[in-house]
């Protein structure tokens, strides 16, 4: 089998030397961590069922959450900032299917358009009240209402 | 290398109540030859026993995967070298290291006035040192563990011809070395 190797004076020896006893000691140790190896993997693999476990329980859960769930209305939430989280109010939408309600704002148009004026004396002096835009603001009133017009007459 | 006793070490390996023997004395036949192989390969001490210890905590650990389509020794071989072939990728000093090693061992020797075969030793495992990886494994595998290329080939899973020409080359460039090195 060795016909073709031919290093002479060398050998088969080599310059390297092996500790006293360890060849005596060396099968002790390695049983020793070879079971403690095996302790740890299956400690490992128990925790990675367990977590495996929770995990699909985990994703069961949610998922017949979000399939079972009922459908709920579209509820606009109006939180008042200032208030504490335990006390929020949640307003209902109003239903569309009632007519608008119109609010009635108060301003400056309101009064100019308050009938309380009875007399031309106080008329003349809620007039010299106003300011141009506002004395504006009342010819395009009277041009664009027709009632006040039959009113008047 | 005796295929009986290998397989009656392994029945012993798969019965929960006497692994821990079978395992021993599986140990026991085997942790010499491999320490020696790997060793070569390695040069350290220390890498050469992490290395031994893993490649049996292996075989502790797989016992039940050993199916014997392969003979024992071939398998404990393959295991040990591919524990050395991890080695060298995790640590890409180790060549250095160990080169750093032998030179250390050349002066120790030079100072001790040691005979001169001790020297050749060393140079000789110089040279080996400086053969591409598959070489080394093969020449080492070949030459000291004295393997057949059909044993070696199972262990590397490589074919006999490219053994053959890797062994050819490492024994073309250790011969070239020495001579070199003179």
């Amino acid at each position: 089998m060795k016909k073709d190797i031919k290093f002479q004076g060398i050998g088969k020896n080599t310059p390297y030397k092996a500790p006293d006893a360890f060849f005596e000691e060396i099968s002790a140790k390695t049983l020793l961590k070879a079971r403690q190896r095996e302790h740890d993997h299956r400690k490992s693999l128990v925790l990675w069922r367990t977590v495996g476990v929770a995990a699909s329980l985990a994703a069961v859960v949610l998922l017949s959450y979000f399939i079972l769930e009922p459908a709920k209305p579209e509820n606009k939430m109006i939180v008042n900032e200032n208030q504490h989280p335990t006390e929020q109010v949640i307003e209902p939408e109003p239903e569309r299917s009632k007519p608008p309600v119109v609010a009635i704002v108060e301003d400056d148009t309101s009064r100019i358009a308050s009938p309380e004026v009875n007399s031309p004396e106080e008329m003349t002096a809620v007039l010299a009240d106003l300011s141009d835009e506002e004395l504006m603001l009342l010819a395009a009133m009277f041009k664009a209402d027709p009632f006040i017009e039959e009113a008047i007459q | 290398m005796n295929e009986n006793p290998d397989a009656k070490l392994f029945a012993m390996m798969k019965d929960p109540a006497l692994k821990e023997k079978g395992f021993l004395q599986l140990m026991d036949a085997y942790k010499r030859p491999l320490y020696w192989h790997i060793r070569r390969l390695v040069v350290s001490h220390e890498d050469a026993e992490d290395i031994l210890q893993e490649t049996f905590i292996n075989v502790y650990r797989f016992a039940d995967s050993f199916k014997g389509d392969s003979r024992v020794f071939t398998w404990l071989y393959r295991i040990a070298t591919n524990e050395c072939t991890r080695h060298f990728r995790k640590n890409k000093n180790w060549l250095k290291n160990a080169e750093l090693m032998t030179e250390k061992m050349m002066g120790d020797l030079s100072e001790n006035d040691s005979d001169n075969s001790e020297a050749m030793l060393v140079k000789f495992q110089q040279a080996i040192l400086q053969l591409p990886e598959k070489q080394r494994i093969v020449f080492n595998l070949r030459y000291y563990d004295e393997l057949s290329y059909e044993d070696i080939s199972q262990i590397l899973n490589s074919s006999v011809n490219t053994l053959k020409t890797n062994f050819h080359y490492a024994s073309e460039k250790i011969k070239q070395f020495l001579v070199d090195h003179a």
